[in-house]
């Protein structure tokens, strides 16, 4: 009689404690999960409770929001109506503020010219109208390449105060000399700017 | 239920650090597995719940 012994296999087979040992951890974790879990739903419901709440809080806060204004609203549009007419005087004034000055007056206008000056160049007549927005200027020079360097110069200093010259007229004008001068009439040329 | 029982016998031919590895990545596995499914997209709907709810109040 043969018997065979497998001395190879040095494992234990440990069978039901085993069994227990991969299931047991296993079912442990399982279970801290499911709490979490559970946890979780208790807190999701709670939050869907809050929201649901703050939101019915709000379409209450809206409601009366707006039967107020709706209460109210008969009253407003009374007002508006019997307010129209000053509002409409009141726009027909300044709208002729435009027209007829500036309500800060024309000082940095002046002082812009006052600032702006060309050897040979003297002015005769300054007109501003339309409440700033046209500016004229007339003078005399000596020659015409002077009155070109004064509106070049003009209109950057201008160019702050939003006025741009933009039509320059210029006329030769013969100046009669001295009774008794020896010399002959003196050249000129008159011009307008705008 | 062959499949079970051919892994615990499986397992039950493991040493001991085996098994011990073997746990620890069946536990690590299942956590990521339950997180994935159900804890976090649970608690990505309760803060948008509470971020509603703020908003609700900060508007009213």
């Amino acid at each position: 009689m043969t018997q065979h012994i497998n001395l190879l296999s040095k494992k234990k087979n440990l069978g039901a404690p085993a069994t227990q040992l991969l299931l047991a951890p296993l079912a442990a974790v399982l279970l801290v999960l499911l709490a979490l879990w559970a946890k979780g739903q208790m807190d999701e419901t709670q939050a869907l409770k809050d929201e649901q709440s703050a939101q019915q809080a709000l379409q209450l806060a809206k409601d009366q929001l707006a039967a107020s204004a709706k209460a109210s609203g008969g009253d407003l549009s009374k007002e508006i109506e019997a307010l129209k007419p000053r509002a409409q005087a009141a726009q027909a004034v300044t709208s002729k503020f435009d027209t007829l000055g500036r309500q800060q007056g024309y000082s940095d206008y002046l002082s812009a010219l006052a600032s702006v000056s060309e050897s040979g160049v003297w002015l005769s007549k300054v007109d501003v109208s339309q409440g700033g927005k046209s500016v004229s200027l007339a003078g005399r020079a000596l020659d015409k390449a002077a009155v070109l360097r004064y509106v070049k110069k003009l209109n950057d200093r201008f160019a702050s105060l939003d006025v741009r010259f933009s039509t320059l007229d210029i006329t030769p004008e013969a100046v009669p000399a001295k009774a008794g001068g020896a010399a002959g009439p003196l050249a000129v040329v008159a011009f307008k700017l705008n | 239920m062959k499949f079970l029982n051919e892994t615990l016998a499986k397992f039950a031919q493991l040493s001991m650090r085996e098994r011990l590895l073997v746990l620890l990545v069946a536990a690590l596995v299942l956590y990521f597995a339950f997180d994935a499914a159900l804890l976090t997209p649970q608690a990505k709907r309760t803060k948008q719940l509470q971020q509603a709810a703020q908003a609700h109040r900060v508007e009213k």
